[in-house]
């Protein structure tokens, strides 16, 4: 059975009668790098303060880890909404430390291995509000880590970074969700960064979730295709069948198109020169799963 | 809860401001004695009786004067304290984490009562030292030593009744400029302008006009209404007057300004409560 660790029903919140978010049904499995995804003031944010426990919802419910005891289930999550939440006045350490001590966590050692993690564990005494966005960000996700939570929600967790900060906030993400199979909520809009951590998306419009849909699902419902001419159709085929499995193909003279296998294109192109096949002209249909994601955004499903 | 306050207390003491606003409001009550005893002296002078000046600042008598320092320097701490949760999103990291919004108001309720506590012995200290180097310590026994006790005790109440409702206002306005702007503007202007206002209202309109209405005035009667009786403010300083604990007459005034301060405190940590509770966190 599929362990989820994010159920909502129907969470609604209205402000003045407007419903900015709308009935939203969201289900992350455990272990997902589950990605929030919607233009600005779709409902992102106003999602995730609910969750966190910030905003009561108008109406709806939720569940944690499967139960409705939410204060139990925010205890094991650890979250970060919009802007670094830190003492400017402390150094690192002291910021760190003050979530150690709120978690009743004895082990003082925890702090130095959640700096080390995030890659703060050289900057010393040096006061909070000297640090670069970057750097408070990552302290941020420290705070969030005291207490191995099992579940982080992270609400536009790249905003403000330059390409390297943006590139450290993803690996160590990943790291998490690898390493120590942290379930992940994370906003963004900007889709091409998320779409290289994410395996699950929600998209939200207009405070409705439009669809959530799997990395699967998405190449399920795009199809993506690639066409192939070649001077040797049947040699080509053979490559296809025995080297990748491919099997689903339709050919024509010289035209070959294959129905699978589409992200493994490069390695294709390689094996089919290595086995003599001169390509004449080679395309990739329907790949382009951020244009989907976009279309979804923009449109809501069709 | 036990570990709220502990990571409050942690918070508190990194702050600068903890330890800034200390020291001043020890030089102030400090400074204060020094200043009244130079204006005594000063107004013998004035009379060219300064050979018959004998100091009353003894450090007995100077501890129940200079406590007072201390509240202006409470309230800008408080509100600092509560307000900056707000201003650096740190409530976030609290909230998030599944701790009960009542929890958090109370653990912050006691930073306040320390910090009243620190701050009025931090003042009783220093007016304690300078009106021993005017005028000697002054009679002290037994029960000079109860008397004090207790006096810092009633203080201490009256204190906290005040800053329960500068604190509810932390949670209400959630701006550090604006709580800190607001609390010095109760503190300051209330008692002179707005609580004169409504005795003045009360007296001159409101008195006569049940006066005239005679099943009302018959069990409502408004002699001399006022309403600094009823804000815990003035007990600030009804409550450092020996007199109280002692005289029959002051019984009244001890028994109101008790009711009064517990009142407020109750009042204002409901209110401050059920704000933060129904409120959501930006």
């Amino acid at each position: 059975m599929t362990e989820y660790v994010l159920e909502t029903k129907d969470l609604t919140k209205k402000y003045s009668k407007k419903a900015v978010v709308d009935s939203v049904n969201i289900k992350i499995r455990k272990g997902d790098i589950y990605g929030l995804i919607g233009k600005n003031g779709a409902g992102k944010t106003t999602t995730i303060r609910m969750i966190s426990g910030l905003a009561s919802p108008t109406s709806g419910e939720m569940t944690l880890f499967g139960s409705d005891n939410l204060a139990d289930g925010r205890s094991k999550t650890g979250t970060i909404i919009e802007n670094p939440a830190i003492y400017p006045y402390m150094s690192a350490r002291q910021n760190v430390e003050v979530q150690r001590i709120l978690k009743g966590i004895s082990d003082k050692e925890i702090t130095d291995q959640i700096l080390d993690i995030v890659g703060l564990s050289g900057v010393g005494n040096k006061k909070a509000k000297k640090f670069s966005l970057g750097m408070k960000q990552r302290l941020a996700i420290a705070i969030a880590l005291v207490d191995n939570p099992q579940f982080l929600i992270l609400d536009e967790p790249i905003n403000g970074l330059d390409p390297s900060g943006i590139r450290d906030v993803r690996n160590l993400i990943l790291k998490l969700s690898q390493e120590a199979g942290i379930t992940v909520l994370i906003s963004s809009h900007i889709l091409g960064e998320l779409m290289k951590i994410a395996n699950c998306y929600g998209i939200i419009k207009d405070g409705k979730l439009v669809k959530q849909i799997t990395t699967e699902e998405m190449r399920e419902a795009i199809k993506p295709q690639a066409e192939f001419i070649v001077n040797h159709p049947d040699k080509a085929k053979a490559v296809f069948k025995e080297l990748f499995g491919i099997t689903d193909m339709e050919v024509q003279g010289n035209w070959i198109r294959i129905n699978e296998a589409v992200d493994k294109y490069e390695e294709i192109k390689k094996c089919l020169e290595e086995n003599d096949i001169i390509i004449t002209s080679m395309t990739k249909i329907n790949d382009d799963y951020e244009e989907y994601l976009i279309k979804l955004m923009e449109e809501g499903e069709e | 809860m036990l570990r709220l306050i502990k990571s409050d207390f942690y918070k508190l003491f990194r702050m600068k401001s903890f330890y800034i606003c200390g020291i001043l409001a020890a030089i102030f009550a400090g400074l204060g004695i020094f200043s009244l005893n130079t204006l005594d002296k000063a107004q013998y002078a004035l009379y060219g009786l300064e050979d018959m000046f004998v100091s009353q600042y003894t450090g007995i008598y100077s501890i129940t004067i200079g406590i007072s320092s201390a509240t202006l320097f409470i309230t800008i701490l408080v509100s600092m304290f509560v307000a900056s949760e707000f201003k650096f999103g740190t409530i976030k990291n609290i909230v998030s984490r599944g701790i009960g919004r009542a929890e958090i108001y109370f653990s912050k309720y006691i930073i306040t009562v320390f910090v009243s506590a620190v701050y009025t012995l931090l003042c009783a200290s220093a007016s304690f030292v300078v009106g021993c180097c005017i005028a000697g310590v002054g009679d002290f026994n037994r029960t000079v030593f109860l008397d004090m006790l207790e006096i810092f005790g009633l203080f201490l109440l009256a204190e906290i009744a005040i800053q329960s409702i500068f604190q509810m206002f932390g949670f209400i306005i959630r701006s550090t400029g604006w709580t800190i702007g607001t609390n010095i503007a109760i503190f300051a202007f209330l008692p002179t302008m707005v609580l004169n206002l409504i005795d003045m209202a009360v007296n001159n309109w409101l008195a006569p006009a049940v006066a005239s209405i005679d099943w009302l005035s018959s069990w409502l009667k408004i002699e001399n209404f006022s309403s600094n009786n009823y804000w815990p403010y003035p007990y600030l300083s009804e409550f450092t007057d020996v007199d109280i604990l002692h005289m029959d007459f002051f019984q009244p005034i001890l028994t109101r300004g008790l009711i009064v301060c517990v009142v407020y405190i109750v009042l204002a940590t409901a209110v401050g409560v059920f704000t933060f509770q129904k409120r959501d966190i930006d």
